[in-house]
């Protein structure tokens, strides 16, 4: 009986692996049976899903190549409508640089023209006007007193030779009476003291006279210059007054 | 119209033009007809110097206008025609 117990005692473990390990066989034995299951049926489905693609896949790249070589011609077509653009184009800008190089050219020059005129035209008026004021208010400053024929410079001009001619009528008279005394003494033979005196008196008398004549004529002939040259310069003064005038209101 | 109908109404014509130049330099003057015929051809010809003196100034006025505007115009196109720029 001890043996018996003994014996059982030393064989439980055992026992215990053995049912252990046959729990888990047939465990993993129908994990396995329900795994094969599965990819039995997926490799069902995919051997369907392959017959398809090889029922269907082939006529479709068929007409997935027909459709790419239509899409090239389409593309060529579109290729030479771009070009055919591009030449129009071309065309185009060529035609516009023309037609803007023949009407911008001459339309500028017809510009350039008008304004031109304008300005001349503008500027022939302007020193029409001016002239003319000038010489009204030149006239208006001179009142009636009419210049001389050959200008006041002129005159002036014959005033003084007239004052150079009467100082040198003085000069001649009063060498004409030394002389004449001079003839008296020789002729006296130096003898007559009082003719001698007498004679120089006289020249010097004469000469006093002729240079008192030299000295009025130069005098009045210096007072008119002095007048005409007044007179011009009051009335070149009115003249440029009244062109300023005239200037500053016409606004030119 | 004949020759003769020509130079009478060009006779007319400046007849009629010389009296109103006479009555209006009278007007502006105080001069005499008389002086003012006997000064018409002096006053002619300084007119005519005078104008050719101012028509050559006028063309001359007239070139350097035309040139500026025709350099302004040429700006303009130019400034108008070239590409924007950005920035």
């Amino acid at each position: 009986m001890n043996l018996m117990f003994a014996t059982a005692a030393m064989s439980t473990p055992s026992l215990v692996l053995r049912y252990a390990a046959a729990f888990f066989f047939v465990v993993v034995a129908i994990a396995l049976a329900y795994a094969l299951f599965k990819a039995a049926k997926t490799l069902e489905r995919l051997d369907k899903v392959l017959a398809d693609v090889d029922e269907n896949g082939i006529p479709l790249m068929n007409k997935a190549g027909e459709t790419l070589d239509g899409v090239n011609a389409n593309l060529g077509n579109v290729d030479e409508i771009t070009k055919d653009v591009a030449g129009i184009t071309d065309k185009i800008d060529k035609m516009a640089n023309s037609v803007e190089g023949a009407v911008s050219k001459p339309a500028r020059k017809a510009a350039s023209f008008s304004a031109g005129v304008q300005s001349a035209v503008s500027s022939f008026m302007r020193r029409d006007k001016e002239p003319e004021a000038a010489g009204d208010a030149a006239s208006a400053g001179a009142g009636y007193y009419a210049p001389p024929a050959d200008g006041w410079a002129a005159a002036a001009r014959d005033a003084g030779e007239a004052a150079a001619e009467g100082t040198s009528a003085a000069t001649g008279a009063a060498g004409d009476a030394a002389a004449g005394a001079a003839d008296a003494v020789k002729d006296e033979n130096g003898g007559a003291t009082d003719a001698v005196k007498d004679a120089a008196a006289s020249a010097a008398d004469a000469a006093d006279d002729a240079a008192a004549t030299a000295a009025d004529v130069a005098g009045d002939a210096a007072e008119s210059a002095t007048d005409a040259a007044k007179d011009v310069s009051g009335a070149v003064g009115d003249a440029l007054g009244g062109t300023t005038g005239v200037t500053s209101s016409g606004g030119v | 119209m004949g020759l003769s109908n020509k130079l009478v109404a060009t006779g007319i014509a400046a007849g009629a033009a010389l009296v109103y130049y006479a009555h209006r330099r009278r007007a502006r003057t105080g001069e005499s007809y008389v002086s003012i015929l006997r000064q018409l051809p002096s006053d002619a010809q300084r007119w005519v110097v005078d104008a050719q003196r101012k028509a050559t100034l006028a063309l001359e006025d007239g070139k350097s206008a035309a040139r500026q505007r025709e350099d302004e115009l040429t700006r303009r196109l130019t400034a108008g025609s070239a590409p924007a720029t950005e920035g």
